[in-house]
């Protein structure tokens, strides 16, 4: 009989060990209504693809683990980088100004809001208990790495694809949002994807993973850059550009502007969103990664998708992205 | 008595001519063929200094009417257009950063200058004589003004609703403003303004009356020398015709030459005004610049390094009255003894220093972080505010320009009078002169029949 229930024990142990594994590897896979310009139902992201690279990067997406416990907001540890942003009296964020529905200048407030916008919000809030102590830098694309590099600001919230390149310049937390590049055309195109843009002009930013990619596609797309979204969006309403391909959040932002552009084609490729800090200072990644569980578990991180990407977009929230872990 | 000619043979057309030199020169060298001779040279020089000053009162007035009425528009028309279209600019930034619906004074302003700057195209346009490059440009103008309204108009339309794709569309029209149209402007500036020099120097110069001088001089020396002779030759002290006439072209010659000269001071009073408005335009146009910088500086938040060097180039370029360099400065040495311009240009020099001032501190706050405060501050309008220090400096600046077209108008009309009926005049005169000298030897010669 005791043997029996050992084995019993034993065989339940190696299932549970078995779906625990399973779990911690699963694929993100968001989900969302077919209309466009809804975030899209796409093919699942292709497991972890980070460019061949010296083995020294690994996974990507893995970040530091949180202090367990957190720290009371107010009371950051003596010494730590929190603490210098709590002696300071604000967080200083740099953000876009005009991607609509992650960071934009709303005219009529005249406040930046926005998805990235909130999630600096809840970092202000974990270290002052107030979510305003903030100081916004509108920075552009080409920007991101420098004023995190040269100490401008504390942390960049700007739709920041994490890759191995990078994270040699910057530290990364985990993922707090999943995208991947598609493709913005307009409404009467027959393109259908990236495929079928060979020759025509494609627009993105200078400095973005989505240049990068247009010009590594196959079907040989001319790229064509601007500082902003916003210049590509213009450019592609004056009949200077084609199509404007990035991740499917920012090229949702362009076609909520615009009822004459759709997004085609299937992801090609993953874009993980992470917050952007220096590389000095791993105790502030921690304790932004431990925002970051804190959101997912408690129900922000759903509510803010509810907030900003619902109510344009019509698709419903996808699990928050899963943090992976280093250490 | 007269001198008998040596009898020939009238048959060959070559002893003809030969008899007939000979008879000339023998008949010369009697006292009344002298007579004749001097008559004939002095009514040689009564025809040249009558043609001379003809001439130059003709051409120097055609120069003046060439000025007033067909390059002077263009010139200033082409000025006008840079600092219209500068200060279209300005206002639609301004409004820009008031977000959403912008001011509805901002909005009017930024209407009266578009509408006036095509104005203006249309008036230039229309100026003949210009140059292939001219016209290439105000082409580019009368084609491009309406493409910038256009960028206008959808970032606006796009702000109405909310969408950041706004801001796009004002940093494209702002690049049209100053990197199509004003170099287009200044294309035409430049091109009219070469060709204005040149006519400035054919209405005033210097050349002409000193060679107009010169034949007057020589003209009443042959006068003087024609009555010596007939001193000498006859027992009269005065001969009353030579010597009215000699008067009479004194008079003539002293009245052309003090018109003359008059009128040449005159264009150059105007072409001293008409260099100030140019200074002032220009000047009126690198401050809207640097208000259009200041206000996409702070639109982008924080992120507006290139904006507020671009700024700063603007402010050196202006200068100040007392730096020695710059535009005022140069405004202030071309406005000269006018008092009420120095004046103007006196306050608006003052004004820019406070706007200036007023907008380091904007800056300040804007690069220290706080860009809502700063742009609080750049949106205040009322006394004490930057916004109040630049309509200050514009209001001066306009009301210098006013003072400087209206005195460059009195110049040029005046200029243009000033040898009205003059032509008309000497010659009568001269015509009297002629008349004169040839009744005094004619009185003369006649003794001797």
């Amino acid at each position: 009989m005791i043997r029996h229930r050992s084995a019993i024990a034993l065989v339940l142990a190696l299932v549970l060990a078995l779906v625990a594994t399973a779990c911690s590897a699963t694929a993100r896979t968001p989900t969302g209504a077919g209309a466009a310009p809804a975030l899209p139902a796409a093919t699942p992201a292709p497991a972890a693809s980070a460019p061949a690279s010296p083995a020294a990067c690994g996974n990507p997406v893995a970040s530091l683990r949180p202090p367990s416990p957190m720290p009371a907001a107010g009371q950051m540890p003596a010494g730590s980088y929190m603490r210098a942003i709590q002696d300071r009296g604000r967080l200083i964020v740099g953000v876009s100004q005009d991607t609509l529905l992650f960071g934009y200048l709303n005219p009529f407030s005249g406040q930046i809001e926005g998805f990235d916008v909130d999630v600096a919000h809840q970092i202000a809030q974990a270290i002052f208990g107030d979510p305003n102590k903030i100081e916004y830098r509108a920075i552009t694309t080409a920007d991101r790495i420098p004023k995190i590099q040269d100490g401008s600001v504390d942390l960049v919230a700007r739709t920041f694809t994490i890759n191995c390149d990078r994270r040699t310049q910057v530290d990364f937390s985990t993922v707090y949002f999943d995208a991947g590049q598609r493709v913005l055309v307009r409404s009467d195109s027959t393109a259908t994807g990236i495929q079928d843009l060979g020759g025509k002009k494609v627009c993105a930013t200078a400095g973005s993973t989505s240049i990068d990619h247009i010009n590594q596609a196959a079907s040989k797309p001319i790229a064509v850059t601007k500082p902003d979204f916003t210049d590509c969006l213009v450019a592609f309403q004056s009949g200077e550009v084609d199509a404007i391909s990035t991740d499917d959040a920012i090229l949702a932002g362009l076609a909520a502007q615009d009822p004459y552009a759709k997004i085609v084609g299937p992801r090609f490729s993953d874009e993980p969103y992470g917050l952007a800090m220096s590389l000095n200072h791993p105790d502030f990644t921690r304790f932004v990664n431990g925002v970051l569980d804190q959101m997912r578990g408690n129900g922000t991180w759903t509510s803010l998708y509810n907030k900003w990407l619902v109510p344009r977009l019509g698709a419903t929230a996808p699990p928050p992205p899963a943090a992976v872990y280093r250490d | 008595m007269s001198a008998t000619a040596p009898a020939l043979s009238p048959t060959s057309p070559k002893s003809a001519l030969a008899g007939l030199v000979g008879r000339l020169r023998s008949e010369a060298a009697t006292t009344p063929g002298r007579m004749r001779t001097v008559g004939l040279v002095a009514l040689v020089f009564i025809a040249l200094a009558w043609g001379l000053g003809f001439f130059t009162i003709q051409q120097r007035q055609r120069a003046v009417h060439t000025i007033a009425a067909e390059l002077s528009p263009v010139v200033i028309s082409s000025e006008n257009i840079q600092s219209l279209l500068s200060g279209a600019d300005a206002s639609s930034a301004n409004s820009f950063l008031a977000g959403g619906v912008e001011p509805a004074d901002q909005r009017a302003r930024y209407l009266q200058d578009l509408q006036q700057a095509q104005d203006e195209v249309t008036r230039a346009t229309a100026a003949p004589g210009a140059s292939a490059q001219s016209q290439a440009a105000l082409r580019t103008l009368a084609e491009a003004v309406p493409t910038y309204a256009g960028l206008v108009e959808a970032a606006r339309a796009n702000n109405r609703q909310g969408f950041p794709v706004g801001a796009g569309y004002l940093r494209r029209a702002t690049a049209e403003v100053h990197g199509t149209l004003i170099p287009a402007a200044q294309t035409v500036n430049a091109q009219s303004v070469g060709r204005l020099q040149s006519v400035y120097g054919t209405a005033a110069g210097n050349r002409a009356v000193i060679a107009l001088l010169a034949v007057d001089v020589a003209l009443v020396v042959v006068l003087i020398a024609a009555q010596v002779f007939l001193r000498r030759r006859t027992n009269r002290i005065f001969n009353v015709g030579a010597l009215v006439a000699t008067v009479l072209a004194g008079v003539l010659i002293g009245w052309t030459l003090f018109g003359v000269l008059g009128q040449g001071s005159q264009v150059r009073a105007a072409r001293g005004r008409e260099d100030t408005l140019r200074v002032l335009a220009v000047a009126r146009a690198t401050a809207f610049r640097a208000k259009s910088d200041e206000s996409f500086a702070l639109i982008a938040r924080g992120n507006g390094a290139t904006q507020y060097q671009d700024f700063d180039a603007a402010m050196t370029q202006i200068g100040t009255v007392a730096s020695g360099k710059g535009l005022l400065n140069q405004a202030t040495s071309d406005a000269g003894s006018d008092g009420a311009e120095s004046a103007a240009i006196g306050n608006a020099d003052r004004a820019l220093q406070s706007y200036r001032s007023l907008h380091s501190q904007i800056q300040a706050l804007d690069t220290g972080g706080q860009s809502s405060p700063a742009i609080t501050k750049a949106l205040a309008a009322g006394p004490g505010s930057a916004n109040a220090a630049f309509d200050a400096f514009d209001t001066a600046v306009t009301g210098a320009s006013n003072l400087a077209s209206a005195a460059f108008t009195v110049d040029i009309n005046q200029a243009g009078n000033r040898l009205g009926g003059l032509a008309i005049a000497t010659s009568v005169g001269f015509l009297a002169v002629a008349i004169l000298v040839l009744y005094g030897l004619g009185r003369r010669i006649r003794e001797y029949r």
